[in-house]
């Protein structure tokens, strides 16, 4: 055992003065009378003999010294030479974690996290992540208890999703190559989690544990509480615009209640209620709401409000800020096969022109780099352009060609159904991305979609059982965005998730669209959608339990002993 | 009951009167008084003292009418010449007093200087010496937690030397256990009589548990209570601890206040003694080891302990 102070056990001199003063305070003198019977009455206390008396007071001098010393020596901190475990803590700060509010599975793992870094030992080291959209280490790697103090205080919830498979991979690199590490998750098993990225290959591998909390603080995964709350908002340029300040307004209200809810939408600008509707949302389900304003201002605000009195979990998704962007809508080439399916083409037009484009030229895949400059933008249908233009491309359901050009992406492979008929399910979401603001894609029925392998310097952003299907990379005029979801085998189209889908990625591409989209909740932490789990090791309840630093236990000590010597003396047994 | 040891001392030769306890002058002027008892217990035996029964004593209570068969030597010629009745003295029986002498050779008894078991055992001598003088017979007890020394019932005055010598040896310790000594009592005194207790009734089981149980058991008590002056009156014990002779506990007293509340206690318990033992019928007589032993004399005169003269 060494000790982090060992200055310190210099002032273990002071069991010196503290014994002479024991021995030099005042003593009762013992005067012996034939019997005591008389005196019981007005006793302070009795002593059985002169040897109890005796015992009790070298033991009060034994504990008085033995109270300066231990305490001396918790000041002197010891640390046993063993090694310690090194843990990647992962706290969720998605939205359905809740603010923090009691009861709430944020409060639950703060509470959890705070017993772990109670009883922890002082050789143990801890990294400390809070996982939103994007990872942000809060501390660490170290054994600092201050610091790690400071994190857990530090931990702040977030508005949208979290991206576990980002801080789990953030975790592990940080306690890759310790020993006894492994990475812990603490989250509420939400829909929206995510998969965790392959474990890196360490010396041991640190393992992966989960805890997952729900509202309440309950066991049962089947409980889903109340919320209602705003999934998408956004707002466009009408088709028949006769003021420059009118604008259509897209607003998207979900709910996580097994029963339908009564609410009410408001849309405000300066504090000024612009336009509300009252909407029945269906039980765990969505609701459209589209409204008229005519403002100048650029801000705009939407809120749901319940109307039939049922409780509200999350209070972050209530409420939403939208900023219009700039007006000016690219031209858009697109490019599609003379045998490509019309309906493929109906579709991707009309959510072109939903998002405020005005210039929509067909061309064919051959001249199709002939005629674009690099202000436009080209939207690729069945087939990719034979040259790469000189313009950012959104592949809509787009093949490669034979041998795999013409697409930025490579190992396309084609995903169906599965061996009992169900469409593919949908694996993980980044919905924290530009592109997928607002887009909803729970509950789409996938027949078909084209999977990709996600090159470099690309970002994979929908995956499927299978693989990537969206994904975006690139910059400038060689930026690029891939859909692999078969418009025609899907009923995306069909969703608002779509024209949505095409504005953000002509906002990513073009830099421009009629379509501002706000930045909300993503729908599976308003739904509160239980997930199925990180499929990691369930970690064990953290009881409260004492401190494992010899520290600790060694004030504790000092201190009842302490304790026990102030009470002898309060008491006068040692008199 | 503790058991009863027969002391090598009381047994052996005739030993010399102890001067320290009992000297040949004091003796001499004990030998002028008499020990009261208010009943006389019929034991078989002749002594100086009269019974109200009439049996075969010098002592002419009563006259009856002659029978033939009486002993002519009672007929009441005096009163043949008066009243020309032929009538016979009836006499009283001569009977002796049974004195038990129990002695509290307890822990708290060794206290003072002199102890308080010296000043006991001065009285005890004293008593002694006024019992066989007057031909009465005495039995001695002393008691305490420990096993008891005892002195079986003798009379006459050449018993007092062995008395004295048990008196001498005796050496305080152990606990007060007045009850138990009580039960001593009635074994070795050979029958009902007067005890006479001398102890400091500092018992915590009671005060009174001895004498109560001495007179149940249909004896006469008297009781003699030895103190020191410092239980007495004590001076102010601020803020000190007093250890039990008997017991060894410690009591931690307070800064003040101890004085008065002890004396308080002890008024109480000597008013409380004091009604016990009207209620027995035994006479009280309180000692300190300071006073000298004619005074203590004089005192068991003042409260009926004994009397001067013959016996009646």
């Amino acid at each position: 055992m060494t000790f982090v102070a060992p200055w310190v056990l210099v002032a273990l001199v002071l069991v010196v003065p503290a014994v002479v003063a024991f021995l030099m305070r005042r003593r009762r003198s013992v005067i012996k009378v034939p019997s005591t019977l008389l005196w019981q009455a007005v006793a302070l206390r009795r002593i059985r003999n002169r040897k109890i008396r005796y015992l009790t007071r070298i033991l009060a001098l034994l504990a008085c010294a033995l109270a300066v010393v231990v305490l001396v020596g918790a000041a002197a901190r010891p640390r046993r030479e063993q090694q310690g475990e090194t843990v990647a803590v992962v706290v969720d700060v998605s939205a359905s974690m809740g603010r923090g509010e009691p009861g709430s599975p944020l409060a639950q793992a703060r509470r959890h996290l705070g017993r772990m870094l109670w009883s922890r030992r002082p050789e143990d080291t801890y990294v400390i992540i809070a996982a939103g959209a994007e990872p942000r280490r809060l501390a660490g790697p170290t054994t600092e208890g201050a610091l790690l103090d400071e994190a857990l205080d530090a931990i702040e919830p977030g508005r949208g999703a979290a991206d576990l498979g980002a801080a789990v991979d953030l975790g592990a690199s940080l306690v890759r190559g310790a020993s006894r590490a492994r990475v812990l998750v603490l989250h509420d098993g939400g829909d929206g989690a995510g998969d965790m990225p392959d474990m890196p290959v360490g010396n041991p591998p640190p393992a992966l544990q989960e805890r997952r909390f729900r509202w309440g603080g309950g066991g049962s995964g089947d409980v889903r509480p109340d919320n209602l709350g705003i999934v998408t908002f956004a707002t466009r340029r009408p088709a028949d615009i006769e003021d420059e300040d009118e604008r259509e307004v897209l607003v998207v209200a979900a709910t996580s209640s097994p029963v339908g809810r009564r609410a009410k939408v408001t849309v405000e600008a300066f504090g000024v209620v612009l336009a509300e509707q009252r909407v029945d949302v269906p039980p765990a389900g969505e609701a459209e709401v589209r409204l008229r304003i005519r403002t100048p201002a650029r801000e705009v605000l939407a809120r749901v409000t319940a109307l039939d009195g049922r409780p509200e979990l999350l209070s972050a998704d209530d409420e939403v800020r939208l900023v219009q962007g700039v007006v000016v809508p690219p031209r858009v080439f697109l490019v599609a096969a003379s045998d490509a399916p019309e309906a493929e083409t109906f579709f991707a037009e009309q959510a072109l022109r939903a998002a405020g484009v005005r210039q929509i030229e067909r061309v064919t895949p051959a001249d199709a780099h002939l005629r674009v400059g690099s202000r436009d933008v080209v939207v690729a249908l069945t087939a990719p352009p034979d040259t790469r233009p000189t313009a950012p491309v959104l592949y809509l359901g787009t093949r490669a060609r034979a041998g795999g050009s013409g697409l930025p992406v490579r190992g396309q492979r084609e995903l169906t159904v599965d061996a009992e008929g169900d469409p593919t399910r949908l694996r993980s979401v980044a919905s924290h991305h530009a592109l997928m603001r607002g887009v909803d894609l729970e509950g789409v029925a996938i027949q078909r979609a084209l999977a990709a392998d996600v090159p470099e310097g690309a970002r994979a952003l929908v995956e499927l059982d299978g693989g990537a299907v969206v994904l975006a990379g690139g910059d400038g005029t060689d930026g690029w965005v891939y859909v692999g979801i078969d418009p025609l085998r899907s009923d995306l189209v069909l969703r608002v998730a779509f024209p949505v889908l095409v504005a953000n990625a002509l906002a990513l591409l073009g830099g421009a669209t009629q379509v501002s989209v706000a930045e909300t909740v993503p729908r599976s932490e308003v739904t509160l959608l239980p997930g199925a789990g990180l499929g990691a090791v369930e970690a064990p309840e953290e009881a409260l339990r004492l401190p494992r630093a010899p520290s600790v236990w060694l004030a504790l000590a000092g201190a009842l002993l302490l304790g026990a010597e102030l009470f002898t003396w309060r008491k006068g047994w040692t008199r | 009951m503790a058991a009863i040891i027969e002391s090598d001392l009381v047994e052996g030769a005739p030993l010399a009167p102890d001067a320290s306890l009992l000297s040949p002058e004091m003796a001499m002027r004990l030998h002028r008084l008499t020990l009261l008892a208010r009943r006389l217990h019929q034991d078989g035996r002749r002594g100086r003292r009269r019974s109200k029964q009439v049996g075969q004593g010098t002592e002419r209570i009563d006259t009856r009418e002659y029978v033939p068969g009486d002993d002519p030597r009672r007929i009441a010629w005096t009163i043949y010449g008066r009243l020309e009745r032929l009538l016979t003295w009836q006499v009283a029986e001569e009977a002796p007093l049974r004195l038990a002498l129990v002695v509290d050779t307890s822990g708290s008894m060794g206290f003072g200087r002199p102890s308080k078991l010296l000043q006991a055992a001065r009285l005890a001598a004293g008593l002694t010496a006024v019992a066989l003088a007057g031909e009465d017979r005495v039995a001695a007890l002393a008691v305490s937690g420990r096993p008891s020394v005892a002195l079986r019932s003798m009379r006459g005055r050449r018993a007092l030397p062995r008395f004295l010598a048990m008196l001498d040896g005796l050496r305080a310790g152990g606990p007060t256990d007045l009850a138990s000594a009580a039960a001593t009592a009635t074994a070795c005194a050979g029958g009902r009589g007067l005890c006479v207790i001398l102890s400091d009734f500092l018992d915590p089981r009671g005060a009174m548990s001895g004498a109560q149980s001495l007179r149940d058991l249909g004896h006469e008590v008297a009781l003699i209570e030895v103190l020191d002056p410092f239980e007495i009156d004590p001076p102010e014990l601020a803020a000190v601890v007093l250890e039990d002779e008997e017991t060894g506990e410690l009591v931690e007293l307070p800064d003040t206040g101890a004085r008065a509340a002890y004396l308080d206690e002890m008024r109480r318990r000597r008013e409380q003694i004091e009604a016990d033992a009207a209620r027995l019928g035994a006479p009280v007589l309180r000692v300190t080891t300071q006073e000298p032993f004619d005074d203590l004399v004089a005192r068991a005169l003042a409260v009926g302990f004994m009397r001067t003269g013959a016996v009646s």
